[in-house]
């Protein structure tokens, strides 16, 4: 990561100090949560297909 | 943004010393909580075991007289006697440390502490004696001696006491703090009691006018659907109180453990707020398969439920990014390879690291058992505790045991002891729950009961064979790591005092926004408490009055023991 992507106010004129920060990796760990969470509920969905309706 | 309000006196990780008093308080809450963890936890692979046709309870008679009892044990112990003493000790740490000041009314918190202790000796005599084998459910009709009801009542009246000595303080440090922002971890820890005071009304009715009446023969019999409504009421909220604290270490002193800071305060308030709103109305997903309640309630619940999904995301968003600042920080690169640069080798951090990774995977079998009709697939199945063991026993108590390797030192004034060890300890209950857990999903997936000793059943399939030899091998490998983990807590307790320079140091992060930034909503109790009451009144009220009117006490429970 370039170090631009953490940007620092620290607090001059007066200002509370505050970082930004830009969380690509998280975003990339959450993208890979979000599909595992559809396929691992999907496959127990088609568990349920599967074994039919009953009345 | 320039300072419009009087600026936080209390930002960062130094400042106020623990008195002695407050060490010992603190410290007896951890003490009771790890032996029961101790306890609770060597019984659990006598369970795994039994899955392998390998019988030990024989062996432990008159101690142990049944898989029940040592079931009962396992789960009384481990998910209510740890965590609450755990939870009460922890919140009181993180009350006075954040807020550096002592306790308002500490007399308020040694009572709290003792009502909780009397409750605990109450409910282990009857426990004990194969007199409360009704599992940590304790559903109507299986009946316990009237000494486990009350003991039990006790135990959260207890944290009721210290709840309020939370919530006094807080409020003097308002007081004596106006406009500032109250210290997140010191505030996080007060919405959990706060949520903890609401859910619990639910088992305080139940008990109050159904079992304890019930046990010493005031009335003849109960009701069992109203039983579990009550009880569920408390129960699911149960998991959020168990989980809160781990999202205080893990919002609030992780980041600073691995090197950086808290991604956003306002996200981690935020949070904190949905989840007081959104724990106690949620209570019916576990009752999809309950006869005697409307599907309409069942489907609202549902609803809500996924409600609570969107507070556990932002959770792991930002603690994740907090994560991610600290490991480049540290020199991190890569889309996912910063995450190597985190601090592996603090046994703290790793602990809480692994809890975390496991509990994504508890969330996804989370949102299958509250899917209204996925929930039928794995319903009373091995599944559940497949689940829980993800999260509760592992989010949660691997989550605590990481917080220990700090704080014991840190209270007894000494060193850790075995940091290889309490690093072996970590990766021994990762890997021992990896296969117990899965193999418990696979095993509900195929349609294996759960509270059932499998090793007796006539009707196990071939197909089952492999994965309870699984479920055996996770539960020996994590019987080693309870016993690491004992080992290191008792060295340390022991260890030589040293220096204050060398004793691990409170790590309470500092935000990337500064605390002041947040928006003032976040940090005020009124319209988050009044939002959660009156979601609770409309997605429980109507349909608790239709069973109180249709209330039938006609279920007596056997004249004998099912055990």
């Amino acid at each position: 990561m370039s170090t631009t992507e953490v940007q620092h106010d620290d607090g001059a004129d007066g200002a509370l100090p505050e970082e930004h920060f830009k969380p690509t990796g998280t975003i990339f760990v959450l993208v890979l949560f979000v599909a595992t969470i559809i396929l691992l509920w999907a496959s127990v969905y088609v568990i349920l297909l599967s074994r039919g309706v009953t009345l | 943004m320039t300072i419009t309000e009087r600026a936080p006196s209390t930002v960062g990780g130094s400042g106020y010393d623990l008195s002695r008093f407050e060490r010992r308080l603190i410290g007896v809450h951890l003490f009771v909580a790890i032996i029961a963890l101790g306890i609770g936890s060597l019984i659990g692979p006598l369970q795994t075991f039994e899955y392998s046709n390998v019988n030990l309870y024989q062996y432990l008679e008159p101690v142990l007289q049944s898989y029940y009892q040592g079931l009962s044990l396992h789960g009384v112990l481990n998910a209510l006697v740890w965590t609450t003493f755990f939870i009460v000790g922890f919140t009181t740490f993180t009350t006075i440390r954040g807020l550096r000041r002592p306790l308002r009314h500490p007399r308020i918190n040694v009572a709290g502490f003792a009502v909780m202790l009397i409750g605990l000796l109450m409910a282990a005599v009857p426990l004990l004696l194969d007199q409360a084998t009704v599992l940590y459910t304790f559903y109507a009709p299986l009946k316990a001696s009237w000494a486990f009801y009350v003991g039990l009542t006790l135990v959260v009246v207890g944290s009721w006491i210290s709840g309020l000595g939370f919530f006094l303080t807080l409020h003097a440090w308002r007081k004596d703090n106006p406009g500032v922002r109250s210290p997140f971890i010191a505030l996080a820890g007060v919405i959990n009691a706060a949520m903890w005071q609401i859910a619990t009304i639910g088992i305080a009715v139940q008990m109050l006018t159904m079992l304890i009446p019930w046990s010493l023969g005031l009335i003849d019999a109960t009701d069992p659907q109203l039983a579990r409504t009550y009880f569920w009421f408390t129960g699911h909220p149960l998991v959020y109180f168990w989980l809160l604290p781990a999202y205080v270490s893990w919002y609030g002193m992780l980041p600073k453990q691995a090197g950086g800071k808290l991604f956003s305060d306002s996200l981690a308030r935020l949070s904190f707020w949905m989840f007081l709103i959104v724990s106690v109305p949620v209570g019916f997903h576990h009752q999809f398969v309950d006869p005697g309640i409307p599907q309409v309630w069942k489907w609202l619940h549902a609803v809500l439920t996924y409600g609570v999904f969107f507070p556990s995301l932002l959770t792991a968003f930002t603690v994740i990014a907090s994560l991610e600042y600290a490991a480049r920080q540290r020199g991190g690169t890569g889309l996912i390879g910063w995450v190597r640069a985190l601090p592996w080798g603090d046994p703290s951090v790793t602990t809480q690291l692994l809890a975390g990774i496991l509990f994504m995977f508890g969330g996804i079998s989370g949102l299958t058992n509250a899917s209204y009709n996925l929930n039928l697939v794995v319903h009373n199945t091995a599944w559940v505790p497949g689940h829980f063991h993800l999260t509760v026993a592992t989010a949660v108590t691997l989550s605590f045991i990481g917080i220990t390797y700090w704080m014991v030192p840190h209270l007894c004034g000494t060193q850790l002891w075995g940091r290889r060890v309490a690093l072996v300890q970590a990766w021994t209950w990762f890997v021992g729950m990896v296969i117990f857990s899965n193999a418990m999903h696979m095993l509900g997936l195929l349609g294996a009961p759960r509270r059932t000793p499998l090793g007796e059943a006539l009707y196990v399939p071939d197909e089952w064979n492999g994965h309870l030899l699984r479920v055996s091998i996770g539960g020996a490998i994590l019987l080693v790591s309870v016993i690491l983990y004992l080992v290191v807590m008792y060295k340390t307790f022991r260890a030589p005092k040293v220096e204050a320079a060398l004793v691990p140091e409170v790590p309470i992060a500092e935000s990337l926004r500064h605390p002041q930034l947040t928006p003032v909503w976040l940090d005020r109790f009124k319209p988050w408490l009044i939002a959660a009451g009156l979601l609770v009144v409309l997605s429980y009220g109507p349909q608790l009055v239709d069973q109180i009117m249709d209330m039938s006490l006609n279920s007596p429970g056997p004249d004998f023991k099912v055990w």
